[in-house]
């Protein structure tokens, strides 16, 4: 019999790990003005919202601030978080996500012509590790916003598809095919890339 | 390697090294400071306020309750 999960498509891959039980004590704490607690926070997920903001930004050097105003936010609507509803990891990508699609919508897209047009293959018909990094970046900073936000929460960050669907708004159904379209484009990008080098 | 399975390496390589990135020193105390400096200093002093004022409608209803008992 076929194995029916709810986890994204494409190859399965280890989700990072988080502790959802710590956060949501922590959170609890942190809305009662524990700012040790906010802070414990702050450190456990500075590095993945800082990413989730950088992959979402058309600009990466306004990632960290944009998580630095998503974690203030969060600071603010604290007793707002319920952790019966997902995780604290969740709602707070979702503060993320829509203060980085704030950001974007108010400037110019412009900062993808500080990357070269096209990745410069080292040699032979493989792609070195950073060309086809750089590559990808292009590709992902090409896509519609929803396919980049529902591939960029679902698969780089590993929110299951309901909260990513919860996020954005829409059925679970609608998620898996966004995240599916994204992945073949970036995997479409990455094949150019190696056979046009 | 067969090439679709190099693309998924490469993939979920790229996908690994964007799950996280490197704050910049002070990053979590520029958070705290930021966050400190936004919270109206009054905020409490309501909580406490609209505590109390609760308080005292709840115990004069009960009062006249009482009273018309």
């Amino acid at each position: 019999m076929a194995e029916v999960t709810a986890t994204p498509p494409g190859r399965p891959r280890a989700a990072p790990l988080r502790d959802d039980a710590g956060d949501a004590r922590l959170a609890q704490c942190a809305a009662q003005g524990d700012a040790e607690a906010f802070r414990a926070l702050v450190v456990r997920h500075q590095s993945a919202v800082i990413a989730l903001a950088r992959t979402l930004l058309p600009c990466a050097a306004d990632g960290e601030d944009v998580a630095q105003d998503a974690f203030v936010a969060a600071w603010r609507k604290l007793r707002t978080f319920d952790p019966s509803r997902g995780s604290f990891f969740g709602w707070l990508a979702a503060i993320a996500r829509n203060r980085a699609f704030d950001v974007r919508s108010r400037r110019a897209p412009a900062p993808v012509a500080n990357v070269p047009d096209r990745a410069a293959p080292a040699g032979g018909d493989a792609l070195s590790e950073e060309d086809a990094h750089r590559a990808l970046d292009r590709a992902l900073a090409a896509l519609p916003d929803e396919q980049r936000a529902a591939f960029v929460l679902a698969e780089v960050h590993g929110l299951p598809l309901a909260e990513v669907a919860a996020i954005e708004g829409v059925p679970v159904g609608t998620v898996k095919s966004r995240a599916a379209r994204a992945r073949e484009k970036l995997r479409a990008a990455l094949t150019r890339e190696e056979i046009e080098p | 390697m067969k090439p679709d399975d190099r693309t998924d390496a490469a993939l979920d390589d790229w996908i690994g090294a964007r799950r996280a990135a490197a704050p910049s020193a002070g990053f979590a105390d520029r958070v705290i400071s930021t966050a400190d400096a936004r919270t109206p200093r009054w905020l409490p002093f309501a909580a406490v306020a609209a505590a109390v004022a609760v308080a005292a409608l709840r115990t004069a209803a009960a009062l006249a309750v009482f009273v018309a008992r």
